[in-house]
């Protein structure tokens, strides 16, 4: 609806002829053609993880990491986290609940446990994975398709660093949760009989299309886009995936997801429309009031102003919109500082999901009420708004660190010898500090998961 | 030891007419079955959900209560399949030739379906059971360190008295301040205590009405 009214906009009120939309559709010929770049790159990964996921690839693999698990309580909280990252890093958010969230529900039936702190926990982090590959998220395609970031660059800057925030956030979930966390022994013992083979579809299909994903990753990183643009090398692969496999085009290309296209050339047009009119580069100047030329503020401001937008609209018109914005407001600035605001707008559109259960978040908590397993709306809210926010001062401490080393270095130390001080006083301290200690945590965990 | 396939084994001993048994949850993930990989196995399992999905739109559909579905039966010459449900997500589909026009006995795998169903489905009545274990075992443990804080608050009170009456020296305005904050404390601790109550009453209720309907 917004795009056909951008349209009567710009063409009746604007005086534009048509082969504006057409540019903002598909990007113009000096940009080169970045929107149908990213449009295909969409439609080719989306093929190819079509076809793992037919297969089973992605639930045989979680399965089998399940099972390694033993069914032990805070090593099965690490696999599913890990796994959930692992997923999204490949699929998208929707996809990677619909397959890892039934599979929790359904191992916690075998476990006799509640997956309550399993799914929160999973619905959390997967939008840390949509940050670990230049291809994990639709804002990482349009941001790196517009800047001209590398596969192994944005791994390097962005993915790396999810990572170190994943392991952080793992952390605080097994402080949060490890006490919660008890799985009966024959729970136990009864996961050992769950034959993770029978989510299989064919171990032909399994193998082709997990080579071919791995195919991908590694081609991604090693050419060059200025060589080979990413979209051709997965639009490439899947068509080689579908004839080697032999399977009916028609089949697979009826499982594309023609209405999230259909979805971003709308918010291509909207986006373009504003940028047209003007409208993103005086968002772009009121932040660059409030900031300066200080590089550093730009970046935070650019990480909490993306996160909080995309928390109440959708991350891709959010990204769509702030792309030209984090461009007007980079104009002077050197390249690599010009990357590091479009990596903070990566961090900020992706997370920033989280902060609200509202979004694809909706989604987990229908899931859990279909399977019998419902989930609060309050206490989603209270661990992805707390979780959300230690990620993005995490962040905000790491640019601290790059450039201001002395206040970082300042801020980590404080932040060191206040955990140190923890420690000690519950491991050394009398008994009454203990009790208080113990009784601030308590309602701490409350206040988080209560 | 295997567990759920040895009761699968003893269904078969007691059933040599069924040929092949399949474990799966209504979300069509299957637990463990007798096929071989050679069929499409997770595709088996989506279809026999949909079979009782397309069961339960039916029921609706025509006004009635599909929840506690006890057994579909598909018969045909070749291969007849039961569908039976085990516990709150799971069920159990048997393939087996008919032979003659003898009934398949199922009150001899009676017991092995209870085994199976308490090892691989928990229904939302444990659940709830399990969270008032925890929130009971919590009560208790805030209740031995509200009759602490209340020990304490004694002790305080006597030694506070002793010094009013000049049997002994101290701190007042310390002992003072301790009671005071021991007070606090058992305030907060009732007020847990009573939410906690509220919360396993809650609980206690939701187990009832859900008995009730069915």
């Amino acid at each position: 609806m917004g795009a056909i009214i951008t349209y009567f906009v710009l063409i009746f009120l604007e005086g534009f002829d048509f082969s504006i939309i057409v540019e903002l559709l598909f990007g113009s010929p000096a940009e080169g053609f970045v929107n149908l770049h990213s449009l295909i790159l969409i439609v080719g990964t989306m093929m190819i993880v079509q076809i793992a996921h037919e297969a089973g690839s992605f639930q045989f693999i979680a399965g089998k990491l399940i099972k390694l698990s033993g069914g032990k309580p805070v090593k099965l909280l690490i696999i599913f986290c890990v796994v959930t990252v692992f997923i999204s890093a490949i699929l998208n958010n929707i996809l990677t609940v619909i397959i890892i969230v039934p599979l929790t529900i359904t191992v916690s039936r075998i476990l006799n446990i509640n997956p309550a702190p399993y799914i929160l926990t999973q619905a959390v982090l997967v939008n840390i994975g949509g940050t670990i590959f230049s291809i994990s998220s639709i804002p990482n395609i349009l941001i790196t398709t517009f800047v001209g970031i590398e596969f192994l660059e944005f791994f390097i800057n962005v993915g790396l660093i999810s990572f170190v925030i994943f392991f952080f956030t793992l952390l605080l979930f097994i402080l949060i949760y490890k006490k919660e966390l008890i799985i009966p022994e024959e729970g136990q013992k009864a996961l050992k009989e769950f034959d993770v083979w029978n989510v299989v579809q064919n171990k032909k299909l399994l193998f082709q299309s997990l080579i071919s994903l791995i195919g991908l990753l590694i081609m991604l990183t090693l050419i060059p886009s200025s060589f080979i643009t990413p979209d051709i090398i997965a639009l490439t692969t899947a068509i080689i995936l579908i004839l080697i496999t032999r399977l009916e085009p028609k089949e697979i290309i009826s499982k594309i997801d023609f209405e999230l296209i259909f979805y971003l050339m709308g918010i291509f047009i909207i986006a373009g429309g504003l940028e047209i009119t003007g409208a993103t580069e005086a968002l772009g100047n009121f932040i660059l009031g409030i900031g300066g030329s200080n590089i550093f503020i730009q970046l935070l401001l650019v990480l909490w102003f993306s996160a909080y937008l995309s928390s109440c609209i959708d991350n891709i018109p959010i990204t769509k919109v702030l792309i030209p914005v984090a461009d007007s407001m980079t104009e002077t600035a050197s390249i690599i500082d010009r990357k590091q605001i479009f990596y903070s707008l990566s961090f900020g559109a992706n997370w920033g999901d989280n902060l609200t259960p509202l979004g694809d978040n909706i989604l987990v908590i229908n899931i859990a009420e279909q399977n019998k397993r419902p989930i609060s709306f309050k206490s989603f809210f209270k661990l992805g708004f707390i979780t959300t926010n230690y990620q993005l001062i995490i962040i905000s401490i790491y640019y601290c660190l790059i450039f201001y080393i002395q206040i970082g270095i300042i801020i980590l130390g404080s932040l060191g010898l206040i955990i140190i001080l923890i420690y000690c006083l519950h491991k050394f301290g009398s008994k009454t500090i203990k009790s208080h200690m113990n009784a601030l945590s308590g309602k701490l965990k409350k206040l988080i998961i209560g | 030891m295997k567990i759920v396939f040895k009761n699968i084994q003893r269904i078969q001993n007691a059933l040599p007419e069924v040929k092949h048994i399949v474990m799966f949850y209504n979300n069509g993930i299957i637990f463990q079955t007798t096929f071989e990989q050679e069929i499409n196995i997770p595709k088996l399992g989506e279809n026999l959900a949909a079979i009782l999905n397309h069961a339960r739109k039916l029921y609706d559909v025509s006004h009635y209560n599909f929840d506690n579905y006890k057994k579909i039966i598909f018969e045909t010459y070749d291969m007849s399949i039961i569908i039976l449900k085990l516990g709150e997500d799971s069920n159990i589909a048997l393939f087996f030739k008919k032979e003659e026009e003898k009934e398949l006995k199922l009150t001899a795998i009676k017991r092995y379906i209870t085994r199976i169903e308490e090892l691989i489905d928990m229904d939302e009545r444990e659940l709830i059971l399990q969270d008032i274990l925890a929130k009971e075992e919590e009560f208790k443990q805030l209740k031995e360190l509200l009759a602490e804080k209340e020990k304490v608050t004694e002790e305080l009170n006597a030694e506070l008295k002793n010094m009013e009456k000049g049997e002994i020296e101290g701190d007042k305005k310390e002992i003072i301040y301790k009671l005071n904050s021991t007070d606090v404390e058992c305030v907060n601790l009732r007020k847990d205590l009573e939410k906690l109550t509220n919360e396993i009453q809650q609980l206690k209720e939701i187990i009832e009405k859900n008995h009730k309907k069915e």
